[in-house]
């Protein structure tokens, strides 16, 4: 008996020796961390700011953003042309520029990639960002109604691949008819916008404008016969054997929840620039075991280092390779905006004076210097300063620390003691130092206004819910800019958009809005958003409280060229590390 | 026996049908909204209902389960059996997630367990036989800190030991069977606690027993005793906590995996729940059931083989 206990459990123990464990990660250039799994390398689909990050490494748009200086370079358009009137924009490929299988890469992979972002059946959740297209919202909307049709008319039973496939083809007709997207020759695109938006070329350098490989993609389409949807074979873009770029770098390797192995694209045309072979993105969950990683050399580069743990880190002052960047967003309360409450009570949020009352009784600099401890910058805008190229927020707008001042607004207001105003609870996501500085704001409106506040946190899927839903009085939130202008900002607290959780509608902010959309001059524009901003601080439907930092680890003796920046949109490809030999 | 056998096989399709509709339901109605991504930026309505449709999350829960189940029991046009897309990585399928993992965490487990039924068998033996004794009193000791020792504390000391100062083995990663050690020892080291005093409590009332007596008085040494007779009787109660343990370990730690950043089935139980990834909710769990019942299965067969009193 004993004897086969005692054979079972060496056979266990021999297992992992005879199947073998996992496989050795690959040895790169430079390697660098990601603290989750990247949820998708569809430029066209993704939303998170690591794949978007991600993308850049493996497809170039059009228009390359720099963002250590915002400019706007040549990508893989050597130049472009702007009509007079600022609708028409005409792209002109490079000439030697290829996929990474070889095949030169041409206007239809654009339009083709533009496509795919403007119907329901991708469901892309940056589409809006190409509705500024002429008739790309249209087109949408037509798609959308086609495919309803499509399940009226086959019932339950379904159609055929091939009605679905017809249905497409009379879309493909349409969308030439329809959208103002056009290919002059293999190599020249012509947009037409719906209206002058000076901050076209930053969308086109963004993630959703990137280009696909038209044919593989196709490849793997499907039909589904039961809704006549196209599906996209999703597998195609974690496939390292399928997936083609046209970006600086493929990707050759890749495991799930482990790493993204990415080499130089041999046909990339600017190849000869690139100051690095290989980049290797480790997967670490853990916090501890990515400085762990760090410590022991695995890693070179902890683009963000988790909340938890960088205020020890921040406090060893002498070390240089801790590296603190303010980047470009904002910490902030939404205000519930409406007259009345979920629960059918009347809403105190709804006048504006209690709002700024709110806002002015919070000392910001208590925030960064004792809470977080981080000293990120107190936020007196909601774009942060510096942010944009030629924008300057009207920060004297802003509420600033002044608890007389506080209650004098409630006093105003109607309520002669802040007990008086009831019902008020910050609805926040747990986790990542929110708790600490919801505690905080508690304590500073009970202390200057009397105003008793409860605390309620949640897990953030929750939280979003009951933002969207306004099932809530304050809730924390954050706002990165998608690109460098102001609109990324304050086009959010206009009454129309999805985002405007707080549902603070302000006319002459809209019109403002509106107005600046349609100025050609650059500085006059600015002036009209700073305007728009002005009433935005006003009236306070938000209570900003501190513009993020990021803090980040690399030696700056080992790994040379990295330059950090407030998009947080790292460039890998000027990037070369000097290793040390392996018994240093 | 194989009529049992036969019987328990046709019971399975019920019992994971009863746990599908019941995790479906659970899944469904919690609150948050999959499809909301962690910065907190909204998707425009029309996109936002675009993607329902993609996931047959428009009609009801009734809808989806139906799609969900005929993906799974006759597959789709993405093969079979279809688990479906996972909600939070989006070009992942269900099943290569739990085809990617689920080997990485049997390959711990399993390894995990031979950590345990060693230490385990070896303290409860060295025990029965000196009952009192240091070597007892330690093992006894050690097996109580093993119990009462949360795996993420056992985990970083090894790690702090054999990892940061030794420099003996790697901190973290699946990439060599050296890398398994750790974390096969941490999560191993309460099983085996639990076995060895099931082992040396089991031995110890055996070998005071009627016919050990009877066998040590008509001339059998202590040890043949002990080996040949005793351990058979007193591995019956380590084998009946084999079965859920096996299931257990196997199906992934969510501490260890972290902590020693292993990719396998853990993370999935925690993560799919807190990203509201039904798909990937409905895979584990349904994973997790398929194993569990099966070892089940494993342990009353082992049982009967065993011990030929037990009828089947």
């Amino acid at each position: 008996m004993f004897k086969r206990i005692i054979a079972v459990i060496l056979v266990m123990f021999s297992l992992p020796f005879i199947i073998g464990v996992g496989d050795p990660m690959p040895d790169a250039d430079f390697v660098y961390v990601e603290d989750a799994e990247y949820n998708s390398r569809d430029p066209q689909r993704m939303t998170y700011a690591a794949d978007i990050r991600l993308a850049r490494r493996l497809f170039e748009t059009l228009v390359d953003l720099d963002f250590n200086d915002l400019s706007r370079n040549p990508g893989a358009a050597e130049r472009w042309e702007v009509s007079e009137d600022g609708l028409t924009y005409t792209f002109y490929i490079r000439e030697n520029a290829y996929w990474s299988n070889g095949d030169p890469l041409t206007s239809h992979d654009y339009i083709y990639a533009w496509r795919r972002a403007m119907i329901p059946d991708t469901a892309a959740g940056y589409a809006l960002f190409l509705f500024v297209i002429d008739g790309a919202q249209d087109f949408y909307k037509y798609r959308e109604a086609q495919l309803a049709e499509y399940v009226k008319h086959t019932g339950q039973a379904g159609g055929s691949e091939a009605q679905a496939r017809d249905l497409w083809g009379e879309a493909l007709k349409k969308f030439d008819e329809m959208v103002g997207v056009r290919a002059i020759d293999d190599k020249t695109i012509e947009v037409t916008i719906k209206q002058r938006t000076s901050y076209f070329l930053d969308l086109v350098a963004f993630a959703t404008y990137m280009p696909v490989h038209a044919q593989s993609v196709e490849a793997g389409v499907a039909y589904n016969v039961e809704s006549g949807r196209r599906l996209d074979d999703p597998t195609y873009w974690n496939d390292p054997k399928r997936l083609i770029g046209n970006g600086p770098y493929v990707l050759k390797k890749r495991k799930f929840r482990q790493y993204s192995f990415l080499t130089a694209n041999p046909y990339y045309w600017n190849r000869d620039s690139l100051k690095n072979q290989s980049l290797l993105a480790r997967i670490i969950y853990d916090d501890m075991a990515m400085l762990m990683a760090y410590d022991q050399g695995v890693v070179d580069y902890v683009p963000q280092v988790s909340n938890t743990l960088t205020y020890d880190l921040v406090e060893q002052r002498d070390r240089d390779d801790v590296h603190v960047t303010p980047v470009a967003g904002t910490y902030i309360y939404n205000f519930n905006c409406l007259p009345r409450l979920n629960n059918g009570k009347p809403n105190p949020l709804a006048d504006w004076r209690v709002r700024r009352a709110l806002c002015v009784a919070i000392d910001r600099d208590q925030l960064g210097e004792n809470i977080t401890r981080l000293n990120e910058p107190p936020a007196y805008s909601f774009v942060p300063p510096g942010s944009c190229a030629g924008y300057d927020p009207p920060v004297e707008a802003a509420p600033i620390f002044d608890p007389e001042a506080a209650r004098a607004l409630l006093l105003e207001a109607g309520y002669a003691d802040g007990s008086e105003v009831k019902g008020l609870s910050i609805l926040y996501n747990t986790g990542s130092g929110h708790d600490q500085i919801a505690q905080a704001v508690k304590n500073m409106w009970e202390e200057h206004l009397g105003v008793v506040v409860t605390l309620e946190g949640v897990e953030s899927k929750i939280s979003s819910q009951r933002g969207r839903s306004q099932d809530y009085t304050i809730r924390r939130a954050g706002w990165y800019g998608d690109y460098a202008d102001p609109t990324s900002w304050l086009d959010i607290r206009s009454s129309k958009d999805e985002n405007n959780t707080t549902k603070w509608s302000n006319p002459e902010y809209d019109a403002l809005l509106a107005k600046a959309a349609l100025v050609e001059d650059p500085a006059e524009r600015m002036r009209l958003l700073q305007e728009a901003e002005a009433i935005l601080l006003r009236e306070c439907p938000q209570a900003v409280l501190y513009h993020y930092v990021v803090v980040s680890l690399f030696d700056p003796k080992k790994v040379k060229g990295l330059e950090l920046n407030a998009w947080t949109r790292d460039r890998f490809e000027q990037v070369s590390v000097i290793r040390q030999g392996v018994n240093d | 026996m194989v009529r049992m056998i036969f019987w328990r096989l046709l019971q399975f399709p019920l019992i994971l049908g009863m746990i599908f509709v019941v995790t479906l339901t659970l899944a469904w109605v919690v609150p948050g909204d999959p499809l909301d991504t962690d910065d907190g930026r909204e998707i425009a309505p029309e996109i936002k209902a675009a993607m329902l449709k993609q996931y047959n999350m428009d009609a009801g829960a009734v809808h989806f389960g139906v799609s969900y189940l005929k993906g799974l029991v006759v597959g789709s046009e993405r093969g079979w059996p279809d688990f479906g897309p996972s909600l939070a990585y989006k070009e992942e399928r269900v099943v290569n997630m739990i085809g990617g993992s689920l080997p990485v965490s049997v390959m711990l487990g399993s390894s995990a367990l031979a950590v345990a039924l060693f230490i385990g068998t070896v303290s409860g033996v060295i025990g029965a036989l000196r009952p009192g004794s240091i070597l007892d009193l330690s093992s006894l000791g050690v097996a109580l800190l093993g119990i009462s020792l949360p795996n993420f504390v056992t985990g970083s000391i090894l790690l702090a030991v054999f990892a940061g100062a030794f420099e003996m083995l790697p901190a973290g990663g699946w990439e060599s069977p050296w890398h398994i050690i750790l974390p096969a020892v941490t999560l191993g080291i309460a099983p085996a606690a639990y076995i060895a005093r099931l082992v040396r409590l089991g031995l110890a009332e055996i070998m005071s027993s009627d016919y050990v007596r009877t066998a040590r008085a008509k001339g059998l040494s202590r040890h043949k005793a002990l080996f040949e007779h005793a351990l058979k009787v007193a591995y019956l109660p380590v084998l009946s906590f084999m079965g859920p343990a096996a299931a257990s370990v196997m199906t992934g730690s969510f501490v260890v995996e972290k902590l020693f950043n292993i990719p396998g089935m853990g993370d999935h139980f925690v993560n799919s729940v807190i990203n509201k990834d039904q798909f990937l909710i409905l895979g584990v769990v349904l994973t997790f059931s398929t194993m569990l019942v099966m070892f089940n299965l494993i342990v009353d067969v082992a049982y009967a083989w065993i011990d030929p009193r037990i009828e089947l």
